[in-house]
């Protein structure tokens, strides 16, 4: 009697400890480090994105790290200390040459739903995959575009230019207006968007990547490269003023807010940017980089700046962690990230804030995306942040000439690879 | 006894200098013959490949001429209205200790605060100095691109020399004022005036600490990073590296996911070893015999 009363008191007790002990071995804390601040629109979307995810999956918690933009720098120095990180997040391009390169970011593929990348906007899953393998999810969408005053355009009686003669007409219009329809700060990326853009009108999709990929360095030397240069150099004057190469950033952005300049090709982030100095009824309008005549790139080709959500390959939680990138990027997910953090959406159907209307439809019928700047910084950054960058700037800058300028790159492209 | 109670005494401070300061620095110099991106992967053994490939790459040798011209241009006016100051202040004129306040107020305000005040004056077409001209009818100066390329380094050193000189001012001051009056009066009643009082009695008299506030200029020129990294804007021009913020620039991923941990810590220690020849030269140059007062 004893006996089998000790005996049922044991199975009770083993039976309560395993009931204690079951939910505790689910219960998983992701630990996040991010590439916001913590009081960012963005970084309360992502708060927000986490405890919906925590409200419908109650045993997944998380420890979110606010890094700031070093994110990917800071994250390298714990990892070799042993720090334990289970998803992080980056401008997608950084990501493919930190984390991913180093193979420290988790392969998606076989994780993910076979159809995952088809809810994204078009081209956006594969824009960041390494040899067709995929490692990030991005959750923000950033495109390159013409930021304009629609109330400026109107007022010069000109039209958004589909071509690149009707740029330079829409310029003229609006130097009637003692104006200047376009503005640039100075430094060595923002300049680039003008000449990548135009290399990729005239020879295709990442058009910048392919002539550096020419071991050669004889692309450089191609009458289309050349006339990419000449074209970018011949805004200034007409649709750049000069005194712009004296702009340091965000000089020039700002006389947009102050009506001075009627548009800047950036980011669908310089609303946002702009939005203290601007004001909130500001008319923004964007519109496409315009084709060239007899050019393989479309005016529907854009150049995005997508930031990603990764899991660490070290992660203990890899499939808590691959079930948030999924839901990161569902509709519920999106929509927080679209209200809450007032930026561009990754999946298809999801719309964008009002401010940024035009830029969605330019993302939505997007026929090819391709890396900001010409995509040169995300496989070779040594190149691009030593010699690229910096000579263009020149060239665009009138500090070089355009024939000096593709001449130096086809010599420098050539050495480059001779010493790899 | 006494032997070992030194050995004793000095044991903590020297255990601790071992720990964090010539470990690190004999660690850096280790990790500058790898190939490494930081990441964890195993470092690649290249000797002194990351030098040689240093010393082929323009970029770095740009850095050193803007590190050159920091360390000369700006050292000759910075000392040189360190000492116009002190002659100044020294010169017996009212509110002294307001205008030593003054001129080292730059050195309390932060960094990127200053060279934003600095971008403003400069601003083409809104800033200060533009609208001085137009206002004063100098149209040709108003319409200068002070921050376009080929002027912003001189720009840059214009605001380095204005936050700079009050630090080596006050210093320079600091020994003046440990000079003995009746020096200067003796002097003033031979006839001597201000410049020549500063020449014949404060510069021999403070020599070492010239010597010493020197020093510190170069070694602060050499790893000279704060104020044209943040003037420069979030992705500085080329011509206004140096070799400190190159160094971030290939060790740190700064926007492009440059990370060549070896390359960068080839760069430091050529740093180190430009400042170890830049203070030996320039203890050999200003050695003299000690005034005693």
């Amino acid at each position: 009697m004893l006996r089998s009363s000790r005996s049922i008191f044991s199975s009770m007790l083993a039976g309560c400890a395993l009931a204690v002990m079951a939910p505790q071995a689910q219960a998983s804390e992701l630990v996040f480090w991010s590439m916001w601040n913590e009081p960012e629109p963005q970084a309360v979307a992502l708060r927000a994105i986490m405890d919906a995810y925590t409200a419908a999956h109650p045993e997944t918690t998380f420890s979110a790290v606010w890094n700031g933009r070093a994110n990917q720098t800071k994250l390298r120095s714990a990892l070799q200390a042993g720090t334990k990180v289970d998803l992080m997040d980056q401008d997608g391009d950084q990501l493919i040459g930190g984390l991913q390169k180093q193979g420290l970011a988790l392969q998606l593929d076989g994780l993910v739903k076979a159809d995952f990348g088809a809810s994204l906007l078009p081209g956006v899953f594969d824009i960041y995959a390494s040899e067709g393998k995929h490692y990030q999810v991005p959750y923000v969408y950033n495109s390159v575009n013409f930021w304009y005053n629609k109330e400026i355009l109107e007022e010069a009686g000109a039209q958004e230019p589909a071509t690149f003669d009707e740029l330079l007409a829409m310029c003229d219009a609006v130097r009637k207006l003692d104006k200047y329809a376009l503005v640039v700060d100075n430094d060595d990326t923002y300049a680039l968007y003008y000449f990548s853009y135009l290399l990729e009108r005239k020879l295709g999709v990442n058009a910048l990547v392919t002539t550096f990929e020419d071991k050669t360095g004889e692309s450089w030397l191609k009458p289309e490269v050349l006339k990419a240069a000449q074209m970018a150099q011949s805004l200034w004057g007409r649709c750049i003023p000069d005194d712009a190469r004296g702009f340091q950033y965000p000089a020039g952005q700002q006389t947009v807010a102050l009506g001075d300049s009627m548009g800047n090709l950036n980011g669908s982030w310089l609303p946002a940017e702009l939005s203290s100095s601007a004001g909130e009824d500001f008319p923004w309008g964007a519109f496409n980089f315009p084709s060239v005549e007899g050019g393989k790139g479309k005016q529907t080709d854009l150049q995005v700046a997508l930031l990603s959500m990764i899991a660490l390959e070290s992660s203990e939680h890899k499939e808590e962690a691959v079930d948030f990138l999924e839901f990161l990027v569902s509709e519920e997910a999106q929509k927080i990230i679209v209200e809450q953090g007032s930026v561009g959406s990754t999946r298809a159907g999801v719309a964008w804030p009002a401010i940024l209307e035009e830029a969605y439809q330019a993302a939505t019928n997007a026929t090819a995306i391709s890396n900001i700047y010409g995509g040169v910084g995300i496989n070779y950054p040594d190149f691009y942040t030593t010699i690229l960058a910096p000579e263009q700037n020149k060239m665009f800058m009138g500090q070089t000439e355009a024939k000096a300028f593709v001449e130096a790159m086809a010599a420098d492209t050539k050495k480059y690879w001779e010493a790899k | 006894m006494r032997r070992r109670m030194v050995i004793i005494f000095l044991a903590p401070a020297v255990l601790l200098y071992l720990f964090f300061v010539l470990a690190p620095a004999a660690a850096s110099f280790y990790l500058s013959l790898f190939q490494t991106s930081g990441f964890g992967e195993t470092p690649r053994w290249v000797g002194f490949g990351n030098y040689i490939k240093l010393f082929s790459d323009p970029v770095f040798w740009l850095s050193i001429t803007n590190m050159a011209l920091i360390l000369t241009v700006g050292g000759v006016a910075i000392f040189g209205l360190a000492f116009l100051f002190t002659i100044l202040i020294n010169s017996g004129i009212w509110g002294k200790k307001l205008f030593r306040a003054l001129i080292f107020m730059p050195n309390v305000i932060a960094v990127v605060a200053l060279s934003t005040f600095w971008s403003f004056i400069y601003m083409p077409r809104y800033g200060m100095l533009s609208n001085i001209f137009k206002y004063i009818g100098f149209d040709q100066a108003a319409a200068i691109s002070w921050t376009a390329p080929e002027n912003i380094i001189w720009s840059m050193l214009i605001g380095l020399v204005w936050i700079s000189t009050g630090f080596f001012t006050i210093l320079i001051l600091a020994g003046a004022d440990k000079i003995p009056t009746d020096m200067y009066e003796a002097a003033r009643i031979e006839g001597a005036g201000p410049v020549q009082m500063f020449r014949m009695i404060t510069v021999p008299m403070i020599w070492d600490v010239i010597a010493i506030t020197m020093v510190l200029w170069v070694i602060e020129a050499i790893k000279m990073m704060e104020f044209p990294f943040a003037f420069g804007g979030p992705t500085p021009v080329q011509s206004l590296l140096t070799p400190s913020i190159y160094l971030f620039i290939m060790g740190f991923g700064f926007r492009q996911p440059v990370y060549e941990l070896g390359y960068a810590t080839a760069i430091g220690v050529c740093m180190f070893l430009f400042t170890v020849v830049a203070v030996l030269i320039l203890t050999w140059a200003t050695r003299r015999d000690r005034v005693e007062f």
